[in-house]
């Protein structure tokens, strides 16, 4: 469904502020993937890259089988193999895969040849990337903040993005609209805007607004960080239903009793890299890795 | 992107259609600048500019057969105007010759000589220092005043010289009157505005044309003026009073256009049986004086 | 003449009633030309400004920069005066348009900065949502942070509208026949020979218009408001 490879994420101007370090997982459909970790540990920013939100400053991230990302020539040997400083390397006797795994490991390519490396990008992005638009088509993203449309109505929300893109006529994205807000039990908001919603009710209409658009995989960003206590349960309890239908899904939060009981698998993230991956029963029994233990110890 | 495009192909309809507007102008029509602020020679009448140098490009226009068409401008771009003739063929504006205008555009024959006078408020004590029993004010008599002048107007140019000019200036080579005698002047864009600087203490007097003098004294009770004299510098020689002539001034080698101002000016200059010039009477006229 | 009398004298003059509304004609149709032009102009280049880098934006952009930096750093009057002695001058050309371009090249740049912060002060989220939604960004614009955007951009547009109309007091410079300078040939010395009263009576025209415009764009954001009331 979503497969992210090596992928690389700097901040800052000069990209001295380093948040994913070289990040790879797979998300298989029907998996609900539930992403850990303290904060700054990059796992809303690896979650933002997988729609790109945020533009992985190296790796690759391919949606059903299609490019998304610009192309990564690190993760192709044979475009290394023709490189001058893989040449270079070759002639000053260093084996085949000592080279490439130097070039890899210090990203030579960049600092020393700028020229050919932007020649590769576009040789193979030209073959294989896909529109981002149409990639996130598919892919629904509930925000910590909702990020509802403030000057649309909760049934404009809905209906915005079908209409806009012309997936759907207007009666047909009301209907289905319509359809999503009564599971939610907000029917009767449809006319009102964002400003009169309780932040649960909020949460609630922007997860059926990503659905609208019958995505293949829905990210939530941690859904329920921004609200108050007594509303964290709403939200869940629609999460927990949408998960029982068997959407694919990938949360990061910081509930742990939602991880156990939806997730099918838990990533726990420290210092920008995947530092232990596990099912619920292993991750929260047997925790291997220090910062995990240490981490647990405090949450639960 | 395709609709910003769009929006900016429009501003730039916009501008030619503006510019196709300019081109269609043809060459029938005399454009003449003035500052309508100079009755009796031009002054607005609601809408429409009047006045004596109006109705002089009136008849030039007849002669020519051309349609003529006055344009308000500030008097101090007036010169400038018709010297590039770009947007203009003429000024008429109670100019007065001067040397330096003469560089910059032709003038036509003088057809009125016009004294400057001084606008003073009433109960001013500048009248008693001044020669003649009161009758005129002589230069000396304004030393430490501050002095209001129209901008660019010949009574600007005549201050600004007694002001500043030194021997040692090789534009001037003498010494002004009040050079020295901590005597200041105050620019104004029209000599209302100057006036009424008289009343609101930001000027002692006005120095301006006698017409437009007279003008300003006749609607304000508390306002007085007097000519502006030069005094005699030697025994034997009178006071003289500070005359100026105006013309009527075209871009430099119109000679079509300056022919036909100088044979309109020659008629309305002759004298009938009562003495009096076309000119004259028309100046009265238009100070509603007949 | 008492300045009552002045007043009802002023008032009471055919002449000088014609010459007022004539004024305030002139007054209107730059003020209001002017305005349409610059808020066109101030829309498209707060969009070029707000457009992503890329390469092909550069040159607009770089143009955009330089005209608001320039218009908003010169005075109006010198902009005015190099506009009708400088770059328009051609015979007889209708001075009312030279001013509305003027004043619309003036006011232009303030509103694509008006306009630029109001789209800036949109939450980011709001174009992340639309975004993610798989909307395009000119999309998102439109539909989501635009219409957001007016709502902040009102009130400034409408003290830039109202700064415009009175600074087009300075055409009267130039010896174009608005308000002010309908105030000038009132007061000049063969008509009232004062300047006080026509001052203070064009100086009550000027106001009535700005509260006027004040009054409606109190409306209009009222209504704008409604949408959103916490």
């Amino acid at each position: 469904m979503i497969s992210v490879k090596n992928v690389y994420k700097d901040f800052g101007e000069n990209g001295e502020i380093k948040v994913l370090r070289g990040v790879s997982c797979e998300i298989e459909k029907g998996e609900r993937v539930v992403i850990l970790g303290p904060s700054g540990s990059g796992k809303s920013t690896l979650l933002r890259c997988m729609n790109l939100l945020e533009q992985p400053t190296g790796g690759e991230v391919w949606v059903a089988g299609d490019l998304i990302t610009a192309p990564d020539p690190y993760l192709y040997p044979e475009w290394l193999k023709q490189s001058a400083t893989y040449e270079k390397m070759l002639r000053r006797n260093k084996k085949e895969d000592e080279a490439l795994e130097e070039i890899c490991r210090n990203r030579l390519l960049s600092k020393r040849e700028g020229r050919a490396f932007e020649n590769m990008r576009k040789a193979i992005e030209k073959e294989k990337r896909l529109d981002i638009n149409l990639a996130r088509r598919k892919m629904g993203m509930v925000f910590q903040h909702f990020n509802l449309f403030n000057n649309l109505t909760v049934l404009q929300n809905l209906t915005l993005a079908p209409v806009e893109l012309k997936l759907k006529t207007q009666e047909e994205a009301e209907e289905k609209a319509l359809e999503l807000l009564r599971r939610i039990d907000l029917e009767d908001k449809r006319d009102e805007y964002p400003a009169k919603l309780s932040g649960g009710q909020k949460q609630r209409v922007a997860i059926v607004r990503a659905l609208a658009m019958e995505p293949d995989v829905m990210l939530f960003d941690e859904p329920t960080s921004a609200l108050d206590p007594e509303m964290v349960g709403e939200v869940l309890d629609v999460m927990k239903s949408l998960a029982a239908s068997g959407m694919t899904m990938v949360v990061v939060t910081h509930e742990m009793g939602f991880a156990r009981e939806v997730g099918t698998r838990i990533m726990f993230m420290n210092e920008g890299v995947i530092a232990e991956e596990a099912t619920p029963e292993e991750f929260f029994k047997n925790p291997r890795h220090p910062r995990l233990k240490e981490f647990l110890s405090k949450v639960l | 992107m395709k609709k910003i495009c769009a929006l900016l192909l429009a501003c730039a309809m916009l501008l030619g259609t503006a510019f196709t507007f300019a081109s269609c102008s043809d060459g029938n029509t005399i454009l003449v600048q003035t500052n309508a602020f100079f009755a009796p020679f031009e002054y607005y009448d609601g809408d429409d500019i009047k006045g004596v140098d109006v109705e002089i490009m009136a008849k030039v226009g007849e002669k020519l057969n051309k349609k003529v068409k006055f344009k308000n401008v500030e008097f101090s771009a007036i010169i400038d105007n018709v010297s590039e003739g770009k947007v203009c063929d003429a000024g008429a504006a109670g100019i007065t010759i001067t040397d330096e205008r003469k560089e910059k555009v032709d003038f036509s024959v003088p057809y009125y000589t016009s004294v400057q006078y001084v606008i003073f408020a009433k109960d001013s004590d500048i009248a008693k220092k001044s020669g003649a029993d009161g009758e005129y004010i002589v230069w000396e008599a304004l030393k430490g005043k501050t002095i209001g002048t129209q901008t660019d107007t010949t009574g600007w140019i005549y201050t600004d010289g007694e002001i500043n000019a030194t021997a040692d200036n090789e534009d001037y080579g003498y010494d002004g009157v009040l050079y020295n005698t901590g005597t200041t002047m105050k620019n104004f864009d029209n000599a209302q505005l100057a006036a009424d600087g008289i009343g609101a203490n930001l000027v002692d007097v006005v120095i301006i044309d006698e017409l437009p003098a007279q003008f300003i004294v006749s609607k304000n009770s508390n306002l007085k003026c007097l000519p502006l004299y030069y005094s005699a510098t030697e025994a034997g020689e009178e006071d003289a009073p500070v005359e100026e002539q105006y013309a009527i001034c075209v871009t430099k080698g119109n000679t079509e256009l300056l022919d036909a101002i100088n044979a309109v000016l020659e008629e309305l200059m002759k004298k009938d049986s009562s003495g009096k010039t076309e000119i004259e009477k028309m100046v009265m006229r238009h100070m509603g004086m007949e | 003449m008492n300045f009552f009398e002045g007043v009802y004298t002023l008032f009471t003059n055919p002449n000088y009633m014609q010459s007022l509304f004539k004024g305030l004609q002139i007054t209107l149709v730059i003020s209001v030309a002017a305005a349409v032009m610059g808020l066109l102009l101030g829309t498209v280049v707060a969009l070029i400004t707000i457009c992503p880098d890329s390469p092909a934006m550069k040159i607009p952009k770089w143009i955009s920069k330089i005209y608001i930096t320039v218009i908003r750093g010169t005075p109006m009057a010198l902009q005015l005066f190099i506009m009708f002695y400088v770059i328009f001058t051609i015979r007889d050309f209708p001075e009312i348009v030279t001013a509305t371009i003027a004043f619309g090249i003036n006011s232009g740049a303030y509103v694509a900065e008006n306009i630029r912060a109001g789209i800036l002060s949109v939450d980011v989220g709001q174009t992340e949502a639309g975004r993610a939604l798989g909307l395009t960004s000119g999309i998102t614009m439109r539909k989501v942070v635009i219409p957001q955007a007016i709502k902040n951009v009102i009130p400034t547009i409408g003290n830039e509208l109202i700064a415009l109309i009175k600074e087009t007091s300075i055409v009267s410079m130039i010896g174009m026949y608005d308000l002010t300078m309908a105030a000038k040939i009132i007061g000049s010395g063969n008509n009232m020979a004062s300047y006080l009263i026509p001052m203070s009576v064009v100086a009550l025209f000027y106001l009535a218009i700005v509260y006027m415009l004040t009054f409606v764009i109190k409306k209009i954001e009222r209504r704008l408001r409604a949408g959103d009331k916490r």
